[in-house]
Formats: C-alpha cells, structure tokens, sequence
C-alpha cells in the first residue's frame, strides 16, 4: 500500500493516506512489538497504530491539530519494520510523511527547517578532499562514488578505505566530483519540509547528471536516489549500486585473508528493508570473515532499528540513543566480539552506544582489513 | 485520606518516576483512554476518541517505583489501572474512573533464563514475542501464542489468564507460570512462590484478577526446548459432531497435539475457503464478501490449492464485484443477518479440523499416526498437510482483518467460552440459535483439553448509526451470555472479563465471590485498584476522589 | 457456674438438625461446652450443623478430636467434629467429558474401587492415604505423587463445591480452563478447613486399563537422575517416574525387587501408554541402557512396601528443579542416604523428600537441601491469609487454632 506524494499545497494530503490511517486506526496494534521507538520509550503514544490513529482523528476530525499532537508525528523513525510485518503492508513511514508535510503547511512546525538542513560540505570537512581529489581519473568515470554525507560525516575512514581498496583492486574510476559535497535532503523530506527538500533534491540530481554507476555509501541515500525522488518526478539517469554491490564482484579478484572472531552483521533498515539489500553484504563478509557472520536474533527483513535513521536524531536522541543500546544489547547476548554494518549512520550509533563494550566497523573497514592485494599482482 | 487535586498528583508522582516518565498529553490520554474492546472502537466510529481518559500516565521503571506511585494512590484513594500491552478485548484497561494509569511496559527485562531446568524469569511488561525472541535465541520456547502475541504482555497475559494457540500441548499461561511478585497498594510485594506449608496457591489467587489486586511485576514460567520438528495436518468432517467426537477421542487418548481445532462449517469457509468439491452459488455472494474481510488475507489455503479452480464462467459471474455493491452487500447482509446465517447454512461445507504435533521426530511421527487412527474412526477425512501448514503459516493473519470491518461502520467481536465435552455441542448451538438473528456468526472449537474444549465464536453486526450499533452491541453481548449460562459454559475461557462480561459474574461465581470480597478487602481495602472492572460489587473508590471524580461507567 | 446444662441444650439443637444415630458424644471436660463428632448426610445437614455452630459460637474440626482440645480456649465452646463418612454419594460419573463429581467424605480407596469398576481411575496415589477421604485429601493438598502428565493435585481438581463457614454453599460444574477472575476454589485446596468445608468435588477420570510399571536400578543419583532427566527431554512424556532409596529396616524388600550394594537406587517409570507418548519399548531401551533393568518390574504396591512407614514423613516435600537436584547429586556423589524419594519428576523438576530417622552425612545433606529449599515461615501472606480468615469466618467457627 505504497503512498502516492501530493505536491505541496494540497488540501488532499491527508486523504491521499486516508485507507492506510483507517486500516490502522482500527488494528489491533498488531506489529507493536516490530516498532524500534514503542518498545524503547514503553509508551503507546509512540507506536504506529497510536501515531497513525492520530492521523486518522486529525483527517475525520476527531481531533484537532496542535503542536502536541503533531509532535507525536516526528516519533517515527522511519524503520518500516511495521510495514514489513503488517499483512496491509501499510505504508506508515510514508504516510507519516504526508502528515508531517500536512502540519508544516499548516504552520505547524514543531521542529522548524533549519534543523534539518545540512549545509553543502566544504573541501576541508573529513574526507571530501579525498573524493574530489580522486578527481585524478576521468571526469565522470564509470563508477562515481557518492558517499553521502552521513558517511563523510561519520565514517570518513571508510571513504579512504574504499578508495584505496579500489586503488589496490585496480578499480581506476571512482570520483563523483561536486556531488559528493551534497545532502540528498532526506532529513528535510523525513521532517516534512517538501519546498526545501526539493530543491535540495533537485540540486543533487543535477550534481549526479551523467555519472553512468553511482555508487552510493549511505543507504538512507540510496534510498532517496532510488525510491523517494522518483515518487515525486525526480530521476537519477545513474545505474545506482550501493557499496556492498561494487565490493562482492571486486572481491574475487583480491587476495583476501580472512578474520577470524565472533563478527556479526547488523542489517541497515533501508539496505534490509527499504531496498532489500540483504544477501549481498552478507556474500561480501562471508568472503572476509573466517567464520560466517554470526546472525543477530534480528535479522534481515526483521532487523532492528538503531536509531542512526530518521530524524530522531535530531528530535529525540534519547529514544534514537536507547534505540542503539537495544541493539548493542543483543549482540552482547550472542556473544559477538564486533559488530560491522554498511551504513554509517549505524555504525556511528552503535559505536556511541557500544562504547568499549563492542566494537563496531564499517563493513569496508573489514574488507580493508582482509583484502591485501588484488590477485594479478601476486601472480 | 485527603482527596488531591490534579496538579498536587502530578507533583506527587513526577516526583516517584521523573518528569519523562508522566505525561498528561492528548496524545497520551487518547492512547491510554481504551484497549481493544469492540465497544471502544464502536465509540471512535462515533467520534469518540477518548470517553474515559485517565487524569495521568505514568511508566515507572522498576517494582519500587509502582509500590511508591500504589502506596500514594492507595492513601489518597485515587483509582489505579495497570496497563500492559492495551490488547485486552474486555475493557479491562479502559480507565472508567480516571485517574492513574501505570504502563508496566518499562519493566521489560528477561532476568534469567534456565536451560537445565527449564525455566524463565522475566519482568511483566515484556512484549509477548519479544520473550519469545529471546527464548528462542537460547534454543528455548515459552509455548504461548495468543493471537496478540505481538501486541499483548507477560503481565497482561497473567492477569487475564491468557492461552495461546499451542494451548492443548503446553496450557494456558495459568498453566506455564510458577510464580509470580505483585506489588499491592499498601506498598508491600507479595511472591506467590512463597506458599508455606498450609497455605493455598497463591499464584492462582493473583492469576486472572486483572489487574484488580495488584500490578504484577515478575513472574517465573516453564519453558520447552525449541521442537526438533513439527507436523500439522488437516482433516475434513462431514458433520461437526463426528469432528467433537474426534477431537474428544485425540485428547482422551492422552496424546497431546499442540493444536487441535475444529472449524465449524462456517468458519471453515472463511477460513480455508469453499471446499473444491462444492459448487459455488450465487446466492452465497454476500457471504463470500464477507469471507473475503474476514478471512486471512492472503486467501485460506484453497486459494492456492490447484483443485480450487473456478471454472471460467462460474468466475465471470463472481468476480466483477463494484467495491460499492460490494460495501452494499455487506452492510445489508450485516442489518439482517438471519438471511446470510441461512445462506451459510445452506452452503453446504464440511468442518475442517487441523492437527498438529511438536517435539522431538521419532516421537510426533509415532503420535500423528496415533491420532490419525482416532479421527479416521471418527470420521474424519484426511485433508493433507498444507493445508495445516498453511493454517500454521496465517494463524496471525485473520486479526488483520477486523479493521476493514470497522471501516465500513460495522462491528466484529469474539466470545470465547468453554465447557465440558457432554455439553459442548449443545452450548454451540444454544449461542448460535440465539445470535443468528442478530448477527453473523461463526465459530471453531480450539483450545481442546481432556476434559473439554473451547468454543470461539466471531460474530459481526452492523447498524446504520454509531450509537444504535452500541447499542445493538450491547443486547447482542446480553443475548450470548445468557446463552452461555444457560447451557452451563463458562462465558470466559481466555480474553477475561474486564467489563463486557462483568454482568455474567455473579451467575458464573454464585456465592463464590465472596472469596473475591475477602481477597479484596485483604489486598485492596480502599478499592482503588481498577475500579469498576472484573466483578460488578468490589469495594467503589468514593466519588470525588483525585481527578477520577466519579464518572459514571454507561453513558448510553 | 457449669456450663454442662448449655451443652445438653446443645445436643437437643443438633438433633434437630441431624438423626441422633449422626451424633456421636466425644470426651469433653467439665468445663466443656459439650463435644460431638457429627456425621451429615446431605449438604442440607452440613449447612444446617455450620449454621447452627455460628450462632453458638461453636468451633468445628476437620480432624480427629485431640486431648488437648478439651483444654482453653476452646474447653468453652461447644465442640463439632465433622466425619464426611455419611456424605459419598456419586452425582455424576461423566464418561464422556471424563470427570466424575463426588461428595468429598467418599475415601480414596473406594473411589479407587468404584472407579476401577468402570476401568477407570482418578489422578491421585491412593495407596498411602486409602483410608483418607477424599475431602482431608484435597484440604490437605498432599501431592499426587504419579507424575508430570497429571500434575499437582490441583490439576486433578474440575471443580470444587464448599461450605462456607456461616452455612452458605457455593461452587458448581467447573469448566475445563476459565478466565474469569482467580481461580476461587485454590483457597479450599491445601488451606487445611480454614475458610470453609470442601463438600464435593469434579475430579478429572482416566482409563486405568494397560498400565504398565517399569523399573530399573542406579548406582548413584547422578546416574539415575540424568537418565530421567535425558528421558523426559527426548519425550519420555510419562504419567509417572520416581526416584526411590528404600527404608533401611526394608532388606527383604530390596532383596526381592533386586537392589542391591552397587545399585541402591530404584527408579519407577511408568509410561503413558497405549497410544500415547513414547512406547514401552522405547522407555525400556531408554533406561536400560545406562541402568540395570529390575525383573519382574516393581509394582506400585510393592513400591510402596519399599518405602518407610507413613509416619516417617514428616520432612517436608519439596520441589527441586533440575539444577538444584543435579547439585544435590553431586554433592552426595555415591553416597545415597536410604528413605529418600523424589516424585513427580517433570522437565522442570521433582518434588523431594527424606524419611525421618535415616542417620548419616548423606540424610544430613539432603535434609540441608530440603530446608535450604522450603518456604520460610511465615511469609508476607500471613496477613493476607489472616484478613481471609477473618473476613470469611468471622466468629472464627472452622478449624479454629490452625493460626
Ligand atoms: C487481535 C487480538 C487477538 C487476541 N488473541 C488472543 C489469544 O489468542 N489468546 C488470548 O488469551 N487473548 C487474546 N487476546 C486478548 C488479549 O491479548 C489478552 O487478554 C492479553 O492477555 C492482554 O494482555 P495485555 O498485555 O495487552 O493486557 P492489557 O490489555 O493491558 O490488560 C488486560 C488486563 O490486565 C491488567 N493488567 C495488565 N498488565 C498487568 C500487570 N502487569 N499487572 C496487573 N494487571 C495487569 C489490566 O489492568 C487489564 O485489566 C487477543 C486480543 C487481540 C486484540
Ligand atoms: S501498520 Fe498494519 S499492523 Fe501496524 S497498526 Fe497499521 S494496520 Fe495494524
Ligand atoms: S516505521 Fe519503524 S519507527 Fe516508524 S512506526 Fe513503523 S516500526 Fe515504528
């Protein structure tokens, strides 16, 4: 029950999700136990049937619409696990979305744009210069890299590290130039924002014009490339690949020697669930990893939302904090010596939840690790 | 006893669990107002969506903090109502006097898990599947799973005696638990486990009172080691009689199937669709849109099956329904469903049993064949084994379903009684014949135990006006439950009682409740513990107390 | 002033409440208020004589009368012993549901034998209590000792009708499993006649035919516990499997079953047969295969010869589960005291117990575990059981002393 976007101004907006509200409005709450945010904030305020009723009361008009009110909008992180779960397949991120947007032009704006635009990167923030520097190849090479500012901004060693893998494996393209420096607007679309967010969009669509395969590092951003972008007419003529994509074919080539150790795998929501990208990153560690990755009881379509999504972040990082240690708490009941995962708002928000109970690595940190050189050159 | 205002609760409490973890919002009230009783979805058809909201929520973090927030109440006389999942389909939770709601969600730990012997230990505002999850993550299983698993809690299943599907092998909760700590409103915690020499069971004395004597904050459950293997099959009965003749002569025999249901003809409609050997009728057209809201969604196992073929022309004339015709239908067929209760009736279909079996392989091979013997005597037609795999697959799927009912204004509600085998067959009929011209009813026996079984009815109801549907909600709810007493069922055997069955009470305790009385008055003497709930004569919060200024329970 | 002229009033009362054959005087002090065992016939007498005994604050025993009761503070009040010998009448023998509804002064062993007419059987070890009645039984809450797939005595119990101490009946027809509220009837089980007179119960009814008993020998209880332990995970699923050591005055007894130095420990498995649960043969390789198989198989009965007088129970049954019974095991090693047993084992567990009078370390550090284990007294429910009593038996009628 996918959500068709209304351009902004329309009255309709909320009619345009009036089946998914109602359908939820009269469940019985059946994926709370699914919900990331309902489980750690214990609240029933804060589960999709609560959050979605209150869209429903606000569309018939049992309710009014107050700041309160619309707060309780923003505590969805955006997992979908509820989606996923549910036989409707209600979209309540997207809906939830609508409703946001909704409010925001209705003047209220609990959580006001500012907070969620992310100004381009500069040259000297983290590993930007790297990428454009990598502007020694071709000028729209055959693979562009975009790693997206989360991972600029959170993991920039894996930049690096993806770059001279693909250095030592004699990938020689892979610059996106100017793009890499933008935001894709996710957190502006998330929050309801929709004028701002499609500029911002629009921006990055042009900035990535003629790359022929992007490669796109953080998940969140693929799926805005790939899915949220063309919902509102806006397409990405690149073959979008995410980083697990590129590696799994490079990685028959290297010499790899592999890592031993309890290491298991934490599935990004948009990678697992929006996108469905669940085999290949697992493929790439089974070939880094002495042992298969040790599975968490969450796992694949099921995985458990660590906060690093959404805007809780920026709304409540409490619940997005506890959200994390909920995670780090069942890798710690399985035993697991590290945690890797191939988005970098994960791993940012394990790491802080972590701490030096576990560790936690970008996925091509690993590769960087095990992979010592391409095979040719050993021949 | 002095009486407090609202502002001087908040202070109070904001001082026990932090101002983070009390809310006085809307959001909070609209959320915390109901559970999942028909009757409160009928009043948000009507535009109501918080008729009783509670003067304030609070989610303490562990035991100490509810015998403080208890202990207060307690004093101050101010009503209490334990919240777990919001699942209950009684009312159980629905704050009718105001005042405090304690969410136990917080207090979701599993403290221990024992693999030698077998056993958990966990807090009360667990998520059912999320026990669950971290059994199995031990190669353990708890063996409950009620329908609600993933909205319900250990807490709530305890205080409203709670089964799950795989009743018939591992029990009810009831069944499952050890012990148990309950936080009472003087501020002590009682453990249930400690039974001195002399003593009753305490356990099953707290277990069931939902929510009416104390907050129960942790218990200790048997657990199972996850099965090596799992078998289900399904089997046909030409009459709903040699299909309880079956079922008795399975459970007798002492062979312990995890589930054993049988679908009265109806229900096995809706449920696994039209048997491939009838023909399909025009007629049945309204029933068939109903089958198509009601039953799971990704179509019963005929769905699929190859022999369900329609042929083409049949198909032609089912298909091109209009969603509108379609709506039309239903809400007709639903105003008068004496009509729609005889079409099923007249299409004829048999009664689908599914049987299954768990543990280690050698030995469920040894007991499906045991039971296939009994049935077979009895009857019954083996039906394969998807279509019990198929069961076991969607056995969630159906509760999906009532929300479309809800849309279209009607209603859909379950009673799930229960009684010995002699008179089992004669309780259904009693229900049926008494709802059959008021709603659309259907029904499977589940839950089988040796003794005697479960009846689950599901009726639905439908009338133009959301205050004429409470209504007619209410006189149907009368009629079912006379029905019950009347031909000797209980008119309970899982969902509680909460308020939609408290008027039977007293028929079904006789002067057994006195019992009640005394073990009120002993743990709750000032009555603030869900009051109005369970049994309609406990000790009343006096009027005007806290913000829960008595508001009276039915306004119709 | 004697109150002997209150107590031949008294009489004359009962009387009109029950034949004079039902009353039957009792020693009674000078003091006394009188004393009589009371034997009703029908729940219409039992609530008249409860009725009669609140308006003279008489105080009404379950048990047999004691020298000492004729001593304060009851040597005032007029004395009622309650026999049930009177009240056994079977109102229902539900074949189909498999219950059966009996007045509760029947005693176990002729429900025993009535039932065992009809091939069938109650949940409960008769043996050790035949002279019991079914009421002291149930009021008593002694533990069925067969096993997991009956369960603790209360399992057994449908329903329960009572008395309640000023004369009002209640309870009825019970249903397999309610959810209506707490589970009233567990107040009357096990609480001794505090609150009120068990007068009849729906018990659940099984097949008695093709029982089979099989028993093996152990060296240890290690051994014989892990052998269950492993049995009942692979989905033994019994009606019954103990673990015995018999009393030590028993020589003969373990001569004739076969025990012997090396293999002091008797195990009892019993399966559910026929149809269900793992086969005989199954069982039989099962303990076979780590124990020594005892030819012929060793009854119930003679079990039973095995074990020490009743009398010598007085320690404490106590449930154990498995990791706490393991530790047991090897903190004896192969040191077994005799006199022990350990009934009901299920997955969970086994409820434990050792003969008094078994001297040596291995009793010592058994009755350690056993104390180790049990309720201390008294618990937070005291009060609770307190205010019930009051509530309920305000004039303090039923079983008064029992605290
Ligand atoms: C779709 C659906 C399917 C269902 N299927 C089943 C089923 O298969 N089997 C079944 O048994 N039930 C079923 N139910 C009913 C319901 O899930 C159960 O009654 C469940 O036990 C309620 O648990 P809860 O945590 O949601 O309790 P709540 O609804 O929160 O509370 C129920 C009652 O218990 C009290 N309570 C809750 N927690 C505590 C506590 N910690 N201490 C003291 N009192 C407490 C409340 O005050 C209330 O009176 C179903 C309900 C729905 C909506
Ligand atoms: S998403 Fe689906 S399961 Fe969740 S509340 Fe909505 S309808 Fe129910
Ligand atoms: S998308 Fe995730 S966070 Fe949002 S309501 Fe659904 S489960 Fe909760």
């Amino acid at each position: 029950m996918a959500t068709p976007p209304k351009p902004p101004g329309d009255e309709n907006r909320l009619e345009s999700v009036a089946k998914a509200t109602a359908t939820c409005a009269f469940c019985p709450s059946l994926c709370k136990h699914t919900c990331p945010v309902g489980t750690v904030t214990a609240r029933e305020s804060a589960t999709p049937w609560a959050m979605m009723s209150v869209v429903d009361h606000l569309r018939t008009g049992r309710a009014e619409l107050t700041d309160t009110l619309a707060r309780t909008l923003y505590l969805c992180n955006g997992c979908r696990a509820c989606t996923d779960f549910c036989v409707h397949h209600v979209d309540v991120e997207g809906a939830l979305v609508e409703a946001r947007a909704w409010a925001v032009e209705r003047g209220v704006r609990v959580f006001p744009e500012q907070r969620f635009v992310h100004p381009d990167l500069t040259e000297d923030q983290g590993a930007l210069r790297e990428v454009r520097a990598s502007e020694r190849y071709e000028v729209r090479p055959v693979f562009s890299l975009f790693p997206g500012r989360a991972t600029l901004e959170h993991t920039p060693q894996a930049v690096d590290e993806l770059l001279s893998l693909a250095d030592r494996l004699d990938v020689d393209a892979l610059s996106c130039g100017s793009a890499a420096q933008h935001d894709t607007g996710y957190d502006l679309w998330f929050a309801g924002h929709h004028d701002a967010f499609l500029r911002q969009a629009r921006s990055v669509v042009d900035a990535v014009s003629g790359a022929q395969d992007l490669v796109v590092m953080s998940p969140e951003a693929l799926y805005m490339m790939k899915v949220v972008y063309p919902r509102y007419g806006l397409r990405i003529g690149a073959e979008l690949l995410h980083t697990s994509e590129f590696l799994l074919p490079l990685l028959s080539g290297g010499v790899v020697e592999r890592i031993p150790g309890r290491i298991g795998y934490h599935d990004s929501c948009h990678l697992a669930r929006h996108l469905g990208i669940r085999d290949v990153p697992r493929q790439v560690l089974r070939r880094l990893l002495e042992e298969p990755p040790v599975e968490l009881p969450l796992k694949g379509a099921e995985t458990l939302c660590c906060g690093g999504t959404g805007c809780l972040t920026e709304t409540r990082p409490d619940v997005a904090a506890a959200m994390a240690e909920e995670v780090v708490r069942w890798a710690l009941e399985v035993g697991l010596e590290r945690l890797v995962s191939f988005s970098p708002e994960c791993v940012a928000s394990l790491r802080d939840a972590a701490g030096s109970r576990l560790r936690v690595d970008h996925a091509v940190t690993l590769a960087a690790e095990a992979i010592v050189s391409d095979g040719a050159s050993v021949v | 006893m002095a009486r407090v205002s609202q502002a001087e609760l908040v202070r109070v409490l904001t001082g026990i669990v932090g101002a983070d973890n009390l809310s006085t919002s809307r959001p909070d009230k609209v959320a915390y107002s109901a559970d999942f009783w028909p009757r409160a979805q009928i009043w948000k058809l009507a535009g109501e969506v918080e008729r009783y909201p509670p003067d304030c929520v609070v989610w303490p973090k562990d035991t100490a903090e509810i015998t403080q927030i208890l202990a207060y109440c307690h004093e101050h006389l101010i009503p209490v109502v334990p919240f777990g999942g919001g699942s209950g389909v009684c009312g159980g939770t629905v704050p009718i006097r105001g005042g405090v709601v304690i969410d136990v969600k917080r207090l979701r730990r599993v403290l221990a898990v024992d693999p030698v012997s077998l056993t958990v230990s966990a807090e009360a505002g667990i998520n059912g599947q999320h026990i669950e999850d971290h059994l199995n993550a031990a190669g353990l299983t708890l063996g409950h799973f009620p329908s609600s698993i993933m909205c319900s809690t250990l807490g709530g299943w305890l205080a409203a005696r709670s089964a799950g599907q795989f009743s018939s092998r591992y029990g009810k909760i009831e069944d499952m638990v050890l012990g148990l700590k309950v936080a009472t409103p003087d501020g002590a915690v009682l453990d249930t486990a400690e039974r001195a020499p002399g003593a009753p069971d305490w356990t099953q004395l707290i277990v069931g009172s939902e929510g009416t004597l104390g907050v129960i904050t942790e218990a200790v459950l048997k657990v199972q080691p996850l099965p090596e293997a799992r078998r289900l099959r399904a089997y046909r009965f030409r009459h709903l009689a040699d299909g309880l003749k079956g079922a008795r002569a399975v459970m007798q025999a002492g062979l312990r199937p995890i589930v054993l249901r049988l679908y009265d003809p109806f229900d096995s409609l809706m449920a696994f669709g039209k048997d491939p050997e009838q023909k399909t009728s025009p007629r049945t057209r309204p029933f068939d849109a109903i089958r198509s809201l009601l039953s799971s969604p990704s179509g019963g196992a005929h769905d699929d099956a190859p022999a369900k073929k329609v042929p083409g022309f049949l198909a032609k004339r089912l298909e091109p329904w209009s969603k509108k015709a379609k709506h039309a239908a239903i809400t007709t067929a639903l105003s008068a469903p004496t009509l729609l209760n005889r079409l099923a009736q007249a299409a004829p279909s048999p009664c689908l049993m599914i049987v299954g079996f768990e543990g280690p392989a050698e030995a469920i091979h040894a007991d499906a064949i045991a039971a296939d013997e009994l049935l077979t005597a009895c009857g019954g037609v083996d039906a394969g084994a998807r279509l019990g795999e198929s069961w076991l697959e969607h056995r969630y799927a159906v509760s999906f379903k009532q929300s479309r009912l809800y849309q279209l204004g009607a209603f859909v509600d379950t009673m799930e009684v229960a009684t010995t085998w002699d008179r089992l067959e004669t309780l259904y009929h009693g229900v049926r014949s008494a709802l059959s011209p008021h709603v659309f009813i259907m029904a499977h026996f589940s839950h089988a135990y040796r003794e005697g079984c479960s009846i689950y009815f599901t009726f639905a109801g439908y009338r133009k006006d959301a205050a004429r549907l409470e209504q007619h909600y209410e006189r149907v709810w009368q009629l079912a439950t006379d029905a019950v007493v009347a031909n000797g069922g209980t008119v309970s055997h899982h969902h509680g009682v909460g308020l939609s069955k408290m008027a039977a009470m007293p028929r079904e305790h006789g002067e057994m409740l006195r019992v009640w009385r005394a073990l009120k008055d002993a743990i709750d003497p000032h009555g603030v513990m869900n009051p109005g709930k369970l049994f309609p004569d406990t000790t009343e919060v006096a009027a005007g107390s806290a913000g829960g200024a008595a508001r009276s329970m039915v306004r119709s | 002033m004697s109150s002997r002229p209150h107590a031949v009033g008294y009489l004359d009362e009962l009387r009109q409440i029950v034949p004079t054959e039902q009353i039957e005087p009792q020693l009674d002090g000078d003091e006394g208020g009188g004393s009589w065992a009371v034997e009703p016939a029908t729940q219409v007498e039992l609530v008249e004589v409860l009725r009669w005994a609140n308006q003279r604050h008489a105080a009404v025993f379950t048990r047999h009368p004691r020298r000492s009761d004729a001593q304060p503070p009851f040597s005032r009040r007029p004395r009622i012993y309650l026999r049930g010998r009177r009240m056994k009448r079977v109102k229902d023998l539900d074949v189909v549901s498999g219950t059966i509804t009996v007045q509760s002064g029947i005693t176990m062993a002729e429900l025993d034998e009535l039932l065992g007419e009809r091939s069938f059987t109650t949940g409960f070890p008769t043996r050790p209590w035949r002279q019991e009645s079914l009421g002291a039984v149930l009021a008593a809450a002694l533990d069925a000792h067969w096993g997991p797939r009956y369960g603790a005595m209360e399992s057994e119990v449908v329903s329960l009708g009572v008395v309640f101490p000023d004369g009002t009946a209640a309870g009825g027809r019970g249903a397999p499993r309610r959810a209506v509220g707490p589970d009233f009837d567990r107040l009357f089980l096990g609480s001794r006649g505090r609150f009120g007179i068990i007068y009849e119960a729906t018990l659940r009814i099984y097949p008695s035919a093709g029982r089979v008993a099989l028993s093996y020998a152990a060296p240890d209880l290690a051994t014989a516990l892990a052998t269950v332990h492993a049995g009942l995970l692979a989905g033994l699923d019994p009606r019954a499997v103990e673990i015995v050591t018999p009393a030590p005055d028993r020589e003969w007894g373990k001569k004739r079953v076969g025990l012997t130095a090396q293999n002091p420990v008797l195990v009892l498995v019993e399966p559910w047969g026929p149809i269900a649960g793992r086969p005989v043969s199954w069982v039989d390789d099962h303990f076979a295969e780590k124990l020594v198989k005892l030819e012929p198989p060793v009854g119930w009965n003679v079990h039973e010869g095995l074990l020490p007088a009743p009398r010598a129970w007085t320690a404490p049954v106590v449930a154990l589960s498995w990791r706490e019974l393991e530790a047991l095991a090897a903190e004896l090693g192969g040191d077994v005291p005799a006199g022990l047993w350990l009934v009901r084992c299920s997955e969970h567990g086994g409820w434990l117990s050792v003969a008094a009078g078994i001297e040596g370390q291995a009793a010592d550090t058994v009755r350690a575990a056993l104390v180790a284990h049990s309720v201390q007294k008294p618990t937070m429910w005291k009060r609770i059981q307190d205010q019930l009593k009051a509530e309920l038996d305000p004039k303090d009628i039923l079983n008064p002393g029992l605290g």
